[in-house]
């Protein structure tokens, strides 16, 4: 069975994806968007690798990203986990929130 | 007794006086705050059983000594090197004892003793600082014997410096005093030039002559292998060490004012220890000056001009210190002019009567002056012969000895300064004349002095305070001068003149025989030799010189009663003169002290400015870089992520550009 996409346009999506998880990163102040564009980023890789390993027929790739899956998994737990004690403590999951420990 | 203790005695010489002084010091440290009448006994003790000793070994040394005439007879003791660098620069420990340590050492030693049992008396008012005061003595007795008895000239610089140091503790020792610390500083800044111009000359020598040896110095200088001009430069540069220690012509203004100090200090300091240092370190590199005949112009000459100077001022001084001042800075003169003219052992023969008379002469001011109540203008004083007829004797006595009257130590040893002076064959005739001017000054101020001071009315001071005469001191007061009366009397009969009687005398014989090079080359080089008849013009012309002198005083002061006028009333211009001492110390101010003052504060100016420049400076790269760099550090999260992602960036665009 052909492939319906070739491994360029993969990557070049994959690249697409990294970047708009970058961008949310950057650019957004809600914790819960950026731990979303983090996911964006993981599962970009992990685009990456299942491309790969199809293109090279090599099964290693896929076993990467069972690994990656499961961090991220356990990723989001902790790290929502983190958002929730912070939104008791500052009533608020906005980056901005969080600055106690600044000198003003 | 054996021969082979002579080195052990001979470097334990200059070491008794050097335990003293430590013990001394250590008293001090341990007692100052608890100062107690038994410790005071210590300090004492300590102090002159370290002389007696040392004399002890002295003239142990002499008697086990096999002979000191001739040849190779010195005793040289290297115990080791001091430090080797490159060779050949060496520096030993080296020790000598010869002709000339042989007459200096008992001289130090003697002059000494004296001052410190004269002390006790004339400190009792201060007991509590009787340990310092010791502890320096004691320095200073040790500094002048390890110059004397030192064997090269770095064992000799070393003793060189000490004199320095412990002259500046001791001239400054009235801590309370503010004159007594300028003073203090005065003399030791001004040896500080001498003592550039001996470090100069030392390492002259061991330029041309490879070692610092006095022995191998004179080895080098008698070969002839010394450039004349080289010579000349030495020469020139040992002499301005000496006229600073010795107070000649340009640097002699600390000699003055060190009278600040103590009395027996002063004393001391005139007639043992520190000006004649001077004197000692240009007779012991005599090698040097017999190749050196145009330098050796330059000292005479100066010496003269000394003389002259130092004499003019003496005769109008009031205050009693002061005048012996003038007049040592004046005998020293005569001495150097001596040395100039090539006649080495007339100057070693003055020093030696002149310390005996002066230190007599010092001593029995300080005496006048406790009697007194510290009271030094001699305006203030009178008519002390009726109250104390015996040191008005003993200061009589000093006094006709330094005015030269026939019979007395002066006398012979000036007499033979002005044959010298009068051989000499360029320019004799006026550095002859200078010097008989000289001995008339002499002999005119020194009666001045004594009719003044104890001759006349007696001031209404001494008719209160007459009759406290039992606290007064009067065995360690007139014990050492008693003492130093009879060599003061009798010490020229050991270098009487050819001309009297025939034939070359002890002393004369004693010193020619032993110098390291025999000067009759050079002397004849300098000097005609003058017949028997000039001889005796010279020696009746010093004599009359002398007479005239004593006799105008005589009928100035004695039968027309002057007395010195109030320091502010009319003076003739002559007067004036010598009474401001030629405005010397005025034009010193103005050239030299307050022309240094504006460089220094111009540099201190620039101090306070480029200093605090440079330092505010590198505060301010730091802040203005920092504030710069803070911009970064925003606090939004965003702006650090996307830091942090560029770096990535750039790090990746690295790794993809180089592999």
């Amino acid at each position: 069975m052909p492939d319906l996409l070739s491994i360029r346009e993969i990557v070049i999506l994959a690249f697409v994806l990294f970047a708009i998880g970058v961008l949310g990163v950057i650019t957004r102040r809600n914790l819960i968007i950026i731990l979303m564009s983090v996911e964006i980023m993981l599962n970009a890789a992990n685009l990456l690798f299942v491309a790969f390993s199809r293109g090279f027929n090599d099964s290693t790739g896929q076993i990467m990203v069972l690994f990656v899956m499961a961090i991220a998994a356990a990723e989001s737990a902790v790290g929502l986990a983190l958002v929730i004690a912070l939104f008791r403590n500052a009533r608020s999951v906005m980056t901005n929130a969080m600055d106690k420990l600044k000198d003003t | 007794m054996k021969q082979e203790w002579i080195p052990y005695l001979i470097v334990a010489v200059p070491l008794l006086p050097l335990v003293a002084a430590i013990l001394n010091a250590a008293i001090y440290a341990a007692a100052w705050r608890r100062p107690s009448a038994r410790v005071q006994y210590w300090t004492i003790l300590i102090s002159i059983a370290a002389v007696i000793f040392a004399l002890a070994a002295h003239f142990s040394v002499l008697h086990l000594h096999p002979s000191l005439v001739g040849e190779g007879s010195a005793t040289i003791i290297n115990p080791g090197a001091w430090l080797t660098l490159n060779y050949p620069l060496r520096l030993d420990w080296a020790f000598r004892f010869d002709a000339l340590t042989s007459i200096m050492v008992p001289v130090v030693l003697f002059i000494g003793l004296m001052v410190q049992i004269f002390s006790i008396g004339y400190l009792s008012d201060r007991r509590n600082d009787y340990a310092r005061y010791y502890a320096w003595l004691s320095f200073f007795m040790f500094s002048m014997l390890l110059l004397v008895v030192a064997g090269n000239l770095f064992v000799f610089f070393l003793g060189w410096e000490s004199v320095g140091l412990s002259s500046y503790k001791l001239i400054s020792f009235y801590v309370e005093k503010d004159a007594a610390q300028r003073a203090g500083k005065k003399a030791f800044i001004i040896n500080r030039i001498g003592d550039a111009a001996l470090l100069i000359g030392m390492f002259a020598i061991f330029r041309v002559a490879n070692t610092a040896d006095f022995r191998e110095i004179a080895l080098a200088f008698s070969k002839g292998s010394i450039a004349a001009n080289h010579a000349n430069f030495i020469a020139l540069m040992i002499f301005i060490a000496a006229a600073a220690k010795s107070a000649q012509l340009p640097l002699y203004t600390w000699l003055p004012d060190a009278m600040t100090g103590p009395t027996p200090v002063s004393a001391l300091i005139h007639a043992a220890t520190m000006v004649t240092a001077g004197i000692f370190l240009m007779l012991r590199l005599e090698p040097v000056f017999v190749l050196a005949p145009q330098a050796s112009m330059i000292v005479a000459w100066t010496g003269a001009l000394t003389a002259l100077v130092a004499a003019f001022i003496a005769v109008a001084q009031t205050d009693i210190k002061k005048v012996l001042a003038f007049s040592t800075v004046s005998q020293l003169g005569l001495m150097v002019l001596a040395v100039g003219s090539g006649a080495y052992a007339a100057a070693f023969f003055h020093l030696f009567t002149h310390a005996f008379f002066k230190a007599m002469l010092f001593l029995s001011a300080g005496a006048v002056i406790t009697f007194k109540h510290h009271e030094q203008n001699i305006r203030r004083m009178g008519g002390l012969v009726r109250s104390r007829p015996m040191l008005a004797l003993l200061f009589w006595l000093a006094l006709a000895a330094l005015a030269g009257l026939p019979g007395l130590s002066g006398f012979f040893s000036k007499d033979h300064i002005l044959g010298a002076a009068f051989a000499l064959k360029s320019g004799g005739l006026v550095i002859g004349s200078i010097a008989i001017l000289v001995s008339l000054l002499t002999a005119f101020y020194s009666f001045r002095l004594g009719i003044i001071v104890f001759h006349g009315k007696p001031s209404e001071a001494d008719v209160h305070h007459d009759d406290v005469h039992a606290a007064e001191p009067s065995v360690s007061f007139y014990l050492p001068l008693i003492l130093l009366a009879f060599p003061a009397v009798a010490a020229g009969w050991f270098g009487l003149p050819e001309l009297f009687t025939g034939y070359e005398s002890r002393f004369f014989s004693y010193f020619n025989h032993n110098l390291p090079i025999a000067p009759y080359e050079f002397v004849s080089l300098m000097q005609w030799h003058l017949a028997h008849h000039a001889e005796m013009m010279v020696v009746a012309a010093g004599s009359a010189a002398a007479l005239i002198g004593v006799v105008g005083a005589l009928l100035w002061y004695g039968l027309m009663r002057r007395r010195p006028v109030a320091e502010g009333a009319y003076h003739g211009m002559f007067s004036r003169l010598s009474l401001n001492k030629l405005y010397i110390d005025e034009i010193y101010q103005a050239v030299l002290v307050n022309n240094y003052r504006k460089i220094a504060d111009k540099v201190s100016d620039m101090d306070f400015r480029i200093i605090p420049a440079m330092s505010d400076g590198v505060g301010h790269l730091v802040q203005t870089v920092g504030s710069i760099v803070a911009r970064l550090q925003t606090g939004a999260l965003a702006h650090y992520a996307a830091y942090s992602f560029a770096g990535i960036l750039l790090l990746l665009l690295i790794l993809l550009g180089t592999v």
